[in-house]
C-alpha cells in the first residue's frame, strides 16, 4: 500500500505533461507565430468556396444512400480478396463461413434495395 | 502466432445458441421489413420480435450449468453471461412490449421495421459484451449497442428536441469510446494479450515488484473506468444523459436507461472482476468515490426537476451509483492466484446483478406508465399527472408501486435491491459506502413521492384525454407491477443463484483447445 500514492503521482505527473505539451504548443504558436489577419482568412472556407451562394441549384446526389451502398459493396470486396488468397488453407469451413457472410450482405443488400434506396430521383 | 494454422471448425456453435438467435433475429427482421406490406408490418414484426427474444430466453438454459469458453476464448458460457443475458432479455421483451402501442400511433410518421431492428442489434451487442471473453469483444459488443442506441435516441427525426439529445449523445458516446479503446490499448499492451483470463495471469504475475509497470496498469485502470462510466452514465460522466432521456421517444427512454446500462456494467465486470480482479484494491476505490458522487448528485439534482422524464432521467443516475456500491463491494486478497479462498466480495458482484433485475422491473415501469399517459394526450410534467388517480386509478396505482419500489420501501422489489448492496458494502468493511446509499435513498424519498402525491392528493386539471386501447402496453405494465411485487419475495433465492454462478467467475477455465496456443509473453 506504501507504493499506492507514488503510483497516482505517475499517473498524476502523465496528465500533466500531456496537458502541458498542448499548452506549450499553443503558447508558442501564439508568441512566435506571424498573425496578418485578413478578411479573406476570416471567412469561414478559407479555400475560397464562397459562403453565400444561390439556392435555386437543383442537386440530389444523396451521398447518405451512396455512402451505405458503398460500404456493402466495399467491405465485401475487401474480406472476400483475402479469402480467396487463402482458400485453399482454410478449407470448407472458410467457404461455408465466407458463404453466412455474403448472405448478411445480401440481406443488407435486399433491405436497400427494397426500401428504395436505388431508385434514383 | 500462425492464423492459417488455427483450427476453424473448433468452435463450439451449441455454447451460442441465445446469442445466435438474437442474431438471427435482427437477421430476419431485416427480411421481414423489406418484404412485408406496410399494413401488415405492425402485428408481424411485433410477433416476431417478441417470439424470438422468447426463444433465446428458453435457449438459455442450455447454457446455465456451462462454463465453457469458445471461439479462442472470446466467447464464454458461463454463469454470468446466463444472468446478464436473462436481464437483458427481459429487458428487451418489456421493451418491445412497450413501444408496440408508440410505434402504431405513429406509424405514419415513423417507420416501424427500422425499430424493431435497430432493438434486436441493439440487445445482441448487450448480449455479446455479457459473454465476452476477451477485449475486442467487449468493445464491439458495446459499439453495437451504442450506435443502435443512438439512432433510436434520434427516432422522430422531426423533433428538434430528440435530435439535439441524439447529437449530444452520439458525440458524448463517441468520445469515451475513444477513451475505452484507449484503456484497452494500455491493457493489451502490458499484458501481450485481448483474453481477459491472459490478462489477468499476465498482469498479476508482472505487476508485483515493478512500480513503473503498475502506473501503467493504474492508467489503464483509469481510462477503462471513465470510458465505461460514460456508458453508464456516473457523475462525473453523466452530462448526456437528461438531454438524450428527455429528447428519446419515451419507450426508447425506457429502453436505453436499462440495456445499455446493463451493456455498460457488464463491461465492466468482465474488465474489472475477471480480467484485472487482482488489482481490485486499486480500482475499487475508484469506484466508490464515484458511486458516492452519482448517487448523491443524481438525487439531488433530481429534486428540482418538475419534467418526469427529467426527473427519472437523475434518478437512473443515482441508480447507476446504487449499483456501482455492488461493484466497489468486490475484493480480491493479495494473492494472484485463482484461489476462492482469497476472494472476499463476490457478494458485491451478486448484489448489482440482482439490483439490475430489480431496476429493469422499476425503470421499464415508471416509463411504460409515462408512455400510457403521453398515449392519451397528456405531456410528462409534475402537472400532467396531477389528480391521475382520480381520473384513471390503475396506471396511478401502478406509477405509485413504481415510484415506491424506485425509492425501496418493502416489500417491492426496490427495497431488497437496496438491501444487498448495502449489505456487500459493509461485508467489504466499506461502512460509509453503506451510509450513503442510505442518505441518498433518503433524499430520493421527496421527489418519488411527490409523484404519489401529486397523483392521489391534487386535483384533475387536464381536460384534452384522448382515450385509446393499449393492450400490449397494459399487459407489460400488468406484468412489471407483478414483478416488483413478487420478485422481491424470491430475492433471496435469486441473490444465491447469482452468488453461486459468479463465484465460478473468476475460475472458469476455457475448454477450448486453442487457447494454449495465444500469446503468454508481454
Amino acid at each position: 500500500m506504501e507504493t499506492f500514492g507514488d503510483n497516482w503521482l505517475i499517473v498524476g505527473l502523465m496528465a500533466i505533461a500531456a496537458l502541458g505539451m498542448g499548452l506549450l504548443l499553443l503558447g508558442l504558436n501564439l508568441l512566435i507565430g506571424p498573425s496578418r489577419p485578413n478578411k479573406t482568412k476570416g471567412d469561414p472556407y478559407e479555400s475560397g468556396v464562397p459562403d453565400v451562394s444561390p439556392v435555386k441549384a437543383r442537386f440530389t446526389p444523396r451521398f447518405y444512400m451512396v455512402a451505405m451502398l458503398f460500404v456493402v459493396f466495399d467491405i465485401e470486396a475487401v474480406f472476400i480478396f483475402p479469402w480467396a488468397v487463402a482458400f485453399d488453407a482454410l478449407g470448407r469451413y472458410g467457404f461455408l463461413a465466407m458463404l453466412v457472410f455474403l448472405f448478411l450482405l445480401l440481406d443488407g443488400y435486399i433491405y436497400a434495395w427494397k426500401k428504395g434506396a436505388l431508385e434514383w430521383v | 502466432m500462425d492464423l492459417l494454422n488455427l483450427d476453424l471448425s473448433g468452435p463450439q456453435w451449441g455454447l451460442v445458441w441465445p446469442q445466435l438467435i438474437v442474431f438471427l433475429l435482427a437477421v430476419v427482421l431485416v427480411f421481414a421489413d423489406a418484404f412485408i406490406p406496410k399494413h401488415r408490418s405492425f402485428e408481424m414484426l411485433t410477433g416476431i420480435s417478441i417470439v424470438g427474444y422468447l426463444l433465446a430466453l428458453g435457449a438459455l438454459y442450455w447454457q446455465h450449468d456451462k462454463h465453457a469458453a469458445t471461439f479462442q476464448g472470446s466467447f464464454r458460457a458461463d454463469g454470468l453471461t446466463v444472468f446478464l443475458s436473462l436481464i437483458i432479455l427481459v429487458a428487451a421483451i418489456f421493451s418491445v412490449l412497450t413501444s408496440a402501442n408508440y410505434l402504431k400511433d405513429y406509424g405514419e410518421r415513423v417507420p416501424i421495421g427500422e425499430y424493431y431492428i435497430l432493438l434486436a442489434f441493439s440487445v445482441l451487442g448487450a448480449l455479446l459484451v455479457s459473454s465476452a471473453g476477451d477485449l475486442i469483444t467487449i468493445f464491439v459488443g458495446i459499439e453495437l449497442t451504442a450506435l443502435a442506441t443512438y439512432v433510436l435516441t434520434g427516432y422522430t427525426k422531426r423533433n428538434a428536441q430528440a435530435v439535439e439529445g441524439a447529437l449530444k449523445y452520439f458525440l458524448l458516446g463517441i468520445f469515451a469510446s475513444a477513451i475505452l479503446l484507449y484503456g484497452m490499448a494500455w491493457a493489451y499492451g502490458l499484458s501481450g494479450s485481448t483474453g481477459l483470463d491472459n490478462i489477468r495471469a499476465n498482469v498479476g504475475a508482472a505487476v508485483e515488484g515493478q512500480e513503473w509497470f503498475e502506473a501503467s496498469v493504474l492508467l489503464a485502470l483509469l481510462l477503462l473506468i471513465v470510458g465505461l462510466g460514460f456508458k453508464i452514465a456516473a457523475v462525473p460522466f453523466h452530462m448526456w444523459t437528461p438531454d438524450a432521456y428527455e429528447g428519446a421517444p419515451t419507450p426508447v427512454t425506457a429502453y436505453m436507461s436499462v440495456i445499455p446500462k446493463a451493456a455498460g456494467f457488464a463491461a465492466m465486470i468482465r474488465l474489472l472482476v475477471q480480467g484485472l480482479g487482482p488489482l481490485s484494491e486499486d480500482w475499487r476505490w475508484l469506484i466508490a468515490v464515484l458511486a458516492v458522487l452519482t448517487m448523491m448528485l443524481g438525487n439531488i439534482v433530481a429534486l428540482s426537476q418538475r419534467n418526469l422524464k427529467r426527473m427519472l432521467a437523475y434518478s437512473s443516475i443515482a441508480h447507476t451509483g446504487y449499483m456501482m456500491v455492488g461493484l466497489a463491494a468486490y475484493r480480491e486478497g493479495t494473492g494472484f492466484g485463482n484461489d476462492l479462498e482469497n476472494i472476499i466480495g463476490t457478494r458485491g458482484v451478486s448484489a448489482l446483478l440482482y439490483y439490475m433485475l430489480a431496476y429493469v422491473f422499476m425503470n421499464i415501469g415508471a416509463f411504460a406508465v409515462l408512455t400510457w399517459i403521453q398515449a392519451r394526450g397528456r405531456g410528462v410534467t409534475l402537472d400532467d399527472v396531477s389528480g391521475l388517480a382520480s381520473t384513471d386509478p390503475l396506471p396511478a396505482a401502478a406509477m405509485a408501486v413504481f415510484m415506491v419500489s424506485l425509492m425501496g420501501i418493502p416489500p417491492l422489489i426496490g427495497f431488497y435491491a437496496k438491501y444487498y448492496v448495502i449489505l456487500a458494502a459493509m461485508e467489504a468493511d466499506m461502512l460509509w459506502l453503506a451510509i450513503a446509499v442510505v442518505l441518498a435513498s433518503g433524499i430520493s424519498a421527496y421527489f418519488y413521492l411527490r409523484v404519489v402525491a401529486v397523483m392521489y392528493f391534487s386535483s384533475s386539471d387536464v381536460t384534452n384525454t384522448r382515450s385509446v386501447r393499449t393492450p400490449l402496453l397494459n399487459a407489460s405494465i400488468i406484468l412489471l407491477v407483478i414483478g416488483n411485487l413478487v420478485l422481491g419475495l424470491f430475492s433471496a433465492g435469486i441473490v444465491d443463484l447469482s452468488e453461486d454462478w459468479t463465484n465460478a467467475l473468476t475460475v472458469a477455465q476455457t475448454t477450448d483447445g486453442a487457447d494454449a496456443a495465444q500469446v503468454t509473453n508481454p
